[in-house]
């Protein structure tokens, strides 16, 4: 079955499509990339699926359900660290279990082993300005992940990180998700990690009225060494191909900004 | 400590200037006679009953006002046709100055502490609701997204982040402000009509030219509404233990970015001027006004001038929040 089944949608902000008969469909248990210019709408498709936008056109189902709001089986990764920042990072991993209304000691075990999970057991009394910027991803994967969704969104979750950090999640990220049995779909801007992370990379065309240029199968079987990964020569053609027909887009981006 | 013994001077001067007869003692009494009038005041019993009506309606005032704002302000962000029924007429209370309102609160509800109550309530809920309404307007909207995605709902909303972003950003802003209205409600309203409280007591003072009786009634009543503020702090400081900014002092007001400017400049103007690598004791206060005169200005020709492409204007989109199946 496929997670995700996106038929000719089309959203606007006012009178102008952002995003126009776009269809795309996600197998279950893949990881999907999705890359394109920037202001193509890649978010706006993401939050689209997660049910915070309603399209005007087209349909979208979440295995086989059809999406009218917020869904159960979404997480969604947002860019900046959305803790709540009144809340210690333990009840910050609580919330979707608490909105679930499920038994609070089974809130309690479920959240001491997330945070054990993403290495965070002792600072469940802190408040999340008192973390670094990894540790609030960290945080946030957590509160996303206990929930135990079905599909990930992601929405460029590491781009505010530095390059270090960001190497050391990528990897600890991916494990997680393979280890859920997670559906994936990340946007971003980095075509590495795009690369690196996932199984397929979509390619967004420029925006207004944007669609799914191509779809790439990217080689690599999982559980995967990134590094190792980077270092591959078919990994080093898979990007140049992915970056010419991403500047082409982009060129088509700019003719349209000089013409209006 | 500068503050304090910048009162103490001031004090002294008054002091001096009443005494040696260059103002008028009978405007302006020595410091030390209005001190004496507030001993006066403090040691009789009748004070403390006219002190105790004034607070009586000035905190009754404030709690029903804050309460009923905030009822009102969170129902004019949640429901719609409450907003639209609400928001005009809290604009029109808001635009005019409500204590006009206090003689016709006399008529209406009597010369006791009931009228008095109903001014500062009126005073207080306005102020309230709107920083209430606003403030919920103005909540993270991708704090919102992120409980929606995590499966809250509307009620959810509301306790997990409308409600601490309220407490958080300007409630107690609001709350202080809201704590001088309601003690101007109570002192004005008795001005208008009454035969209790300290707006009596001040009234009295006014019509018998009693200046100092009337200083110290003000003395009185600014440091009651001082001490609330301080207790007001107080509180702050512990709800909002996960606030960075408020745990050490702030630093973002002028007084202190001149402050951290001339902790920067002055050393080393001083040590220009004298000539010595240590810098000198004597920092003339203004100094920094020079640093800024010295510092040269950039022309708008020499900013690089970038054409922006025009983008056609996007609406935002309402959210979809059609609750959880």
């Amino acid at each position: 079955m496929n997670a995700l089944e996106i038929r000719n949608l089309t959203v606007s902000y006012g009178n102008s499509p952002v995003l126009e008969d776009l269809s795309l469909e996600i197998p279950e248990g893949s990881f999907v990339s999705l890359v394109g210019p920037s202001g193509c709408g890649k978010s706006t498709l993401l939050r689209t699926i997660a049910g915070l936008l309603s399209p005007m056109e087209g349909e979208i189902y979440l295995f086989g359900r059809a999406v009218n709001g917020p869904s159960p089986d979404v997480g969604f990764l947002f860019q900046e660290d959305a803790l709540l920042p009144w809340r210690t990072v333990a009840e910050n991993v609580a919330l979707g279990l608490r909105f679930r209304g499920l038994p609070n000691e089974y809130v309690a075990r479920t959240v001491e082993e997330w945070l054990r999970r993403v290495g965070l057991l002792a600072f469940r009394d802190s408040y999340p300005h008192e973390l670094s910027g990894g540790m609030k991803k960290r945080a946030s994967l957590a509160q996303v992940l206990a929930p135990r969704p079905r599909i990930l969104l992601m929405d460029e979750p590491f781009a505010s990180l530095d390059a270090i950090v960001r190497n050391i999640l990528e990897a600890d990220f991916l494990n997680l998700v393979r280890e859920e049995g997670l559906t994936a779909l990340l946007v971003t801007h980095d075509l590495e990690e795009a690369i690196v992370l996932s199984e397929q990379v979509a390619l967004m065309s420029a925006g207004p009225s944007a669609r799914i240029r191509r779809i790439y199968k990217v080689p690599f079987p999982y559980p995967r060494d990134l590094v190792q990964v980077k270092g591959d020569p078919t990994f080093g053609r898979l990007l140049q191909q992915i970056w010419s027909d991403l500047q082409e887009e982009v060129s088509r981006m700019g003719w349209e900004v000089v013409r209006h | 400590m500068r503050r304090a013994l910048a009162l103490v001077f001031f004090l002294l001067v008054w002091e001096g200037a009443s005494r040696m007869g260059w103002v008028n003692p009978l405007f302006a009494p020595p410091p030390t006679r209005i001190a004496t009038v507030l001993f006066e005041l403090l040691a009789s019993a009748q004070t403390w009953a006219h002190f105790w009506t004034t607070m009586l309606e000035a905190l009754g005032g404030l709690v029903i006002g804050v309460v009923a704002g905030s009822l009102l302000g969170l129902a004019a962000s949640v429901v719609r046709p409450v907003a639209d029924l609400l928001e005009p007429a809290m604009a029109l209370l808001n635009a005019i100055p409500r204590i006009v309102l206090a003689p016709l609160f006399v008529i209406w509800f009597g010369i006791g502490i009931a009228s008095k109550i109903a001014l500062s309530f009126l005073l207080v809920a306005v102020v309230i609701f709107f920083a209430v309404y606003s403030g919920i307007r103005e909540v993270d909207p991708r704090l919102v997204d992120r409980i929606l995605t995590l499966g809250g709902r509307r009620m959810d909303l509301v306790r997990e982040v409308y409600l601490p972003s309220l407490a958080a950003a300007w409630l107690f802003g609001g709350l202080k402000v809201a704590t001088g209205f309601a003690f101007t409600g109570a002192v004005v309203g008795e001005f208008v009509a009454s035969s209790r409280g300290l707006g009596y007591l001040l009234s009295f003072a006014q019509s018998t030219y009693n200046a100092s009786l009337t200083m110290a009634l003000i003395v009185l009543v600014v440091s009651v509404v001082l001490g609330i503020f301080s207790g007001f702090e107080r509180l702050e400081r512990r709800v909002f233990r996960w606030k960075p900014a408020l745990r050490q002092k702030q630093t973002t007001g002028l007084r202190d970015l001149l402050a951290r400017k001339r902790q920067r400049t002055i050393p080393a103007m001083a040590a220009r001027i004298s000539g010595r690598s240590q810098p000198g004791p004597e920092k003339p206060a203004w100094a920094w006004i020079l640093k800024i005169a010295e510092r040269p200005t950039i022309r708008r020709s020499e900013f690089p001038q970038v054409p922006l492409p025009r983008l056609s204007n996007h609406e935002v989109p309402r959210c979809t929040c059609q609750g959880w199946p």
